[in-house]
């Protein structure tokens, strides 16, 4: 059955709308039932590229790019600057904007989108917001990631906080039409707009990232805006650090704190925190194994990507995955405490960018900070950090630097202390 | 703080602020702030007043301030580095590669 009609069966009696956005209250039928675009023009096989996000118009074409079995790619315009290398580097045939569909002409081919099309499969590919190199097309069979969705789960009335563009927000948008839930748009990815929404339509829960959390901190929004009805608050995407976790569980008692964790690369991983305040967490679910090997990382999944269309496989013969994420191990559980990239080395002393930036962030005044190695010649290596003050607070990068060699080693210290705005990126992620 | 500019001569004036910049550097990063700079001190090896930790934080407080007096102060580059390995050894040494690379 095509996907269109088989959710078109799940939301058949259902009298409540599915999708929230910009104060228009949306039932399945009515997103279903929209104008469709023309998509004459596209072919099955087709690699389409749709630039849009979590609206009706974009919602329905994805779907029936699905149904068409095209390999689609989820894009956004915050990304448009990169938009002619995903192209590029996709393979891209049609791309779809603001209702329009043209197509791109090109004479490439590659056996993983062949594979896909010989088997009449629909794809998904995701761009990957990696720090190293151009960001990497990550090729998924869309139809056996679909296969997922076909065991009912439980569903709260959940806000969207998550990209168009990212696999968190395609697994959320699949998980609600699926389970028969509710999903809302926020208006702005601010934290007056986000809190607002969550309080207007009675948000269960909220999926968002440690930075916006600390945002959310920081702007006095908790506990006094965090509505009632917010039962949970998942993070992920990037590290969580504990003096954060702690002081959000202090200021919001009820609220049920998890973890999630996720690579563009495995699909979706089921993942169990250990307590609402305890950054370990279990990771598995079907088909997936999970090993430490030198402290990092390693997860086989079955809903892997097929590959990447423009690097070669990250897999190793039997099919193990290196997160390069440095974890600590506890009866199975697994706490995150760092990129392999991050550990910093200096004359052979090695430690995480994040344990200075837990330092610092205790420090009067500061907003958002980031710890980064740099090279030189005498200690390999050496930290750098840049700190943004909050708003109205002048920061005095003398005293913080005293402040900062009172608190750590000789080596871990930063050399040099920048005063700037620490790059947030479109997904909340510190850049 | 005493800081003995030995070589006064070679150098016109502003080769002699300079070195006079380098001198309060390394006196600012020592925990004995009376100790007395000179060409000879030496900053690293035996009786050296730094560790490596300190010799980059020196590093970069003159890269900083050669970047406020508008020239590059070029420490980390493989050139830099064996042009002029003798560097660190004494304080005058750092202020004469100092002096040398504002005036290329």
């Amino acid at each position: 059955m095509q996907l269109l009609d088989k959710l078109a069966e799940i939301w058949n009696t259902i009298d409540y709308p599915f999708f929230i956005h910009n104060g228009s209250q949306l039932r399945f039928q009515d997103i279903a039932s929209q104008n469709p675009i023309d998509l004459s023009l596209v072919k099955s096989g087709d690699v389409v590229a749709i630039i849009g996000d979590f609206n009706p118009s974009s919602i329905l074409t994805l779907l029936r790019l699905i149904d068409l079995a095209v390999i689609v790619i989820p894009l956004t315009t915050e990304t448009s600057n990169e938009h002619e290398y995903f192209f590029e580097s996709a393979l891209v045939d049609v791309v779809i904007k603001d209702g329009v569909v043209s197509r791109r002409t090109h004479s490439k081919t590659h056996e993983l989108i062949d594979v896909l099309r010989v088997n009449g499969h629909a794809g998904l590919v995701l761009f990957s917001t990696g720090t190293t190199g151009r960001p990497k097309a990550i090729l998924h069979d869309l139809t056996l990631f679909l296969k997922r969705f076909e065991t009912p789960r439980p569903t709260l009335r959940t806000i969207n906080f998550l990209l168009f563009d990212h696999i968190g927000g395609i697994n959320t948008l699949l998980h609600t039409l699926f389970n028969k839930g509710v999903v809302v748009a926020p208006e702005a990815r601010t934290v007056d707009s986000v809190l607002d929404t969550c309080r207007k339509y009675d948000v269960e829960a909220l999926p968002t990232t440690p930075t916006f959390l600390r945002m959310m901190l920081m702007s006095g929004a908790i506990p006094e805006k965090v509505p009632s009805c917010l039962k949970i608050i998942t993070y992920g995407t990037e590290r969580m650090d504990q003096p954060t976790l702690d002081e959000l569980c202090r200021l919001l008692p009820v609220v049920d704190f998890r973890q999630t964790f996720g690579m563009s690369e495995l699909g979706i991983v089921r993942v169990k925190s250990e307590a609402r305040d305890s950054l370990f967490m279990k990771v598995g679910g079907e088909g997936v194994k999970t090993k430490v090997v030198n402290n990092v990382l390693q997860i086989q999944s079955q809903s892997r990507m097929l590959g990447y269309l423009n690097a070669p496989s990250p897999f190793d013969s039997e099919g193990w995955y290196d997160t390069k994420d440095v974890v600590e191990e506890k009866n199975n559980y697994y706490k995150v405490v760092g990129r392999e990239s991050d550990v910093i080395n200096v004359g052979g002393l090695k430690f995480m960018a994040s344990d200075v930036e837990l330092v610092a962030l205790d420090f009067p005044g500061v907003s958002l900070v980031k710890a980064y190695p740099k090279q030189n010649p005498i200690t390999g290596q050496h930290v750098e950090l840049t700190v943004q003050p909050r708003e109205g607070v002048s920061i005095d990068k003398d005293s913080l630097m005293s402040y900062m060699k009172s608190k750590l080693q000789p080596h871990m210290a930063p050399k040099r202390i920048k005063i700037d705005v620490v790059n947030i990126g479109h997904r909340f992620k510190k850049g | 703080m005493k800081v003995f500019l030995s070589s006064i001569s070679i150098y016109p004036l502003l080769a002699m602020e300079l070195k006079i910049i380098v001198f309060n550097v390394i006196v600012s990063l020592l925990e004995n702030k009376t100790i007395e700079v000179s060409d000879e001190t030496p900053l690293i090896g035996e009786g050296g007043l730094l560790d490596s930790m300190k010799l980059v934080e020196l590093s970069l407080k003159l890269e900083d301030a050669a970047t406020d007096l508008g020239f590059e102060f070029d420490w980390t580059s493989d050139a830099a580095m064996s042009r002029s390995r003798g560097m660190f050894r004494t304080a005058g040494a750092l202020a004469a590669e100092f002096i040398a690379q504002s005036e290329r």
